[in-house]
């Protein structure tokens, strides 16, 4: 199991809106070493999902450093950065981002295909992944057919099917009630412990903070002074 | 991909179905308008024979409304003397024969085989009074065959033989003059002369002559080869032919904006799955042949349904491939090659609409596509 250290050094990301600049990212610099649980905290509009983003290789910072695993993400070419996609991160939005025209298993069995993975060998370790997170009864049903808190560890299944060496979370329990939350994280601390996999996740939730291994927390951009951790 | 694309559709059937019909509505009506635009072209085309003059009375719409006066033959012969070969009056009628529109010809059986160089396809030339010929296209649109019985103007005739010529677009009977004679009555003699000119004879100038000498003696006729004739006939026809051209380019047209639409739409309101499946780790490539598998399948089956619907229609709804006006009958139909060749342009509009619109969504960043659209991510 290949093992993530992402360093962030000076990161900015500005965009344009209309005349101004928004800063939505401003010199951050942090280091999160390998399978660590990391989380990000920060009220709305401080720059969360914004560094995620940038960590997880769908957006490029305007300037800064930014390495996951030795590679320079802010160097890297268009092709590049899509198959630093494939082979490291997996991700988890809040609102599940479910294909509505697929079936569970086959939108866990997506990221395979990605790879380069045959269909009938992507359902069978789909399969395997949905039954793991507890869902194998669900496998044949599509997301508007599951609940909240079903399509989210589904949504967690495709997140993790690959074995990424980085699993990037956005809100994951943003929208569900407390239990459902609830099992959604005992899953991630478990796949943290169990693959190794760094996590990192963005959230308001306060819960996380006990489980995390580190914690940053962002406001209007800025990386807020370490939070003393008990 | 193509997995993808399917199941997309498959689980979507209603955006499905709803865009095969839209656009296959459009390419029915391309593929209808096509084979009718170049049936009226062959139409207007239909080819006659150069060395054969035929007299009309002048300022009649329709020939079989012309009438010539018993002295007209001499007078023609007069003027063409040695370049003409055979000069024969005809009666001319278009009638409706047990439902099918025909072009009667009641003319001197000597001149079948020489001004008209029919050949026999099957049968005998008419021996008996009650005998008639009658053409190939006439044989196919009626159902019938030599020995059958015939009702003609309320009399019975048996077809002695069928026969095909050249330039024959027209489905027609021929009679004997004189039997024809006899069933319309004498009233109204022959509508035709038919000059024959000799091989040696120059059609234009002999034409030229004969107008110029029957202008001189105050005989109201004009002399058309027999195409021309066909062509004044049916002058009505070019105007459909561009008409209905027209109308093939704009369906063509509404073909390519229809799949350029759909293209575009699938791409629009599909930006957050698309940036879902560039964030998984799909690259442009990918997404890109996604899109274009999606808009081809839906191209694909529609034009195959709208192919299925113009054949049975041109089948069954135009009886046999065959079209008539006014008696002259073309063919109405879908060749291979066309169908073919529809399938490739539809195809092409497709791939070209689908590359057009998606241009931008493939350039967007993956974190630009999930967030746009209801319930952006990570806004
Ligand atoms: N595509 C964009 N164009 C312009 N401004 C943007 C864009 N994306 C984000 N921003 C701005 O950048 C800032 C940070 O946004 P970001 O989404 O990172 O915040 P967040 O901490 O994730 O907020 P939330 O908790 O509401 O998800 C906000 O002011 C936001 O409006
Ligand atoms: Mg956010």
């Amino acid at each position: 199991m290949p093992q993530v250290a992402i360093q962030a050094h000076a990161l900015t990301r500005t965009y344009r809106r209309g005349s101004e600049d928004v800063r939505a990212l401003l010199d951050v610099t942090i280091t999160i070493p390998p399978a660590a649980f990391a989380i990000v905290l920060g009220p709305s509009g401080s720059g969360k999902s914004t560094l995620l983003n940038l960590i997880g290789g769908i957006d490029r910072p305007t300037s800064g450093h930014l390495t996951v695993d030795g590679l320079a993400l802010h160097d890297l070419s268009e092709r590049e950065l899509d198959s630093y996609r494939r082979e490291y991160v997996g991700f988890l939005f809040q609102f599940n981002n479910l294909l509505p025209n697929l079936s569970a298993l086959e939108n866990v069995a997506l990221p395979l295909i990605a790879q380069g993975r045959s269909w009938a060998q992507a359902r069978l370790q789909a399969g395997v992944q949905l039954a793991d997170l507890g869902l194998g009864h669900r496998v044949g049903h599509r997301p508007a057919e599951l609940s909240g808190g079903e399509q989210q560890r589904v949504a967690l299944a495709r997140a993790v099917v690959t074995r990424p060496a980085l699993i990037l979370a956005d809100e994951p329990t943003g929208d569900l009630d407390l239990e459902s939350a609830q099992v959604v994280l005992d899953l991630m601390s478990s796949l943290n412990r169990d693959l190794g996999a760094t996590f990192v996740i963005a959230t308001h939730n306060p819960r996380l903070e006990s489980r995390a291994t580190h914690v940053f927390e962002l406001s209007n951009g800025r990386l807020a002074p370490p939070v003393p951790r008990p | 991909m193509i997995h993808l694309a399917l199941q997309d559709l498959r689980h979507d059937r209603l955006t499905f179905g709803f865009s095969v019909l839209g656009l296959g509505i459009l390419v029915f009506a391309f593929l209808l308008l096509i084979p009718l635009s170049l049936a009226v072209t062959r139409l207007g085309e239909a080819g006659g024979l150069p060395q054969n003059l035929i007299l009309v009375e002048q300022n009649v719409l329709q020939p079989e409304l012309s009438r010539v006066p018993p002295g007209l033959a001499g007078s023609v012969s007069a003027i063409l003397g040695e370049r003409l070969e055979r000069l024969d009056p005809v009666i001319f009628r278009i009638l409706r024969v047990e439902d099918h529109p025909i072009q009667l010809r009641g003319v001197a059986p000597e001149a079948w085989t020489t001004t008209f160089q029919l050949q026999l396809v099957e049968g005998t030339w008419s021996s008996a009074a009650s005998e008639i010929v009658i053409g190939q296209l006439a044989a196919q649109g009626g159902g019938w065959r030599t020995g059958s019985e015939i009702n003609i103007y309320g009399r019975p005739f048996r077809v002695a033989g069928i026969a095909d010529g050249p330039g024959t677009k027209t489905q027609t009977i021929w009679m004997s003059y004189a039997a024809a004679r006899a069933l319309f009555g004498d009233d109204q003699g022959a509508q035709l002369l038919v000059a024959h000119l000799r091989p040696s004879a120059d059609p234009l100038a002999s034409r030229q002559d004969l107008e110029d000498g029957l202008r001189s003696i105050g005989a109201p006729f004009d002399a058309y080869f027999e195409d021309a004739l066909l062509r004044q006939y049916g002058a009505a026809l070019n105007d459909l032919r561009l008409l209905s051209l027209v109308t093939a380019s704009i369906a063509f047209v509404a073909v390519t904006l229809g799949a350029h639409n759909l293209a575009w739409l699938a791409a629009e309101e599909r930006q957050r799955m698309l940036g879902v499946l560039r964030a998984i780790g799909f690259d442009r490539r990918d997404v890109a042949r996604y899109l274009a598998l999606r808009a081809g399948m839906i191209t694909v089956s529609a034009y195959l349904l709208a192919l299925a619907a113009a054949v049975v229609f041109i089948r069954l709804g135009l009886s046999a491939e065959t079209f008539t006006v006014g008696g002259t009958q073309t063919d109405l139909s879908l060749s291979p090659g066309m169908a073919v060749l529809g399938l490739l342009l539809a195809c092409a509009a497709s791939l070209a609409g689908t590359w057009l619109s998606v241009s931008r969504v493939l350039t967007a960043s993956p974190s630009g596509l999930l967030g746009r659209g209801p319930g952006a991510t990570f806004a």
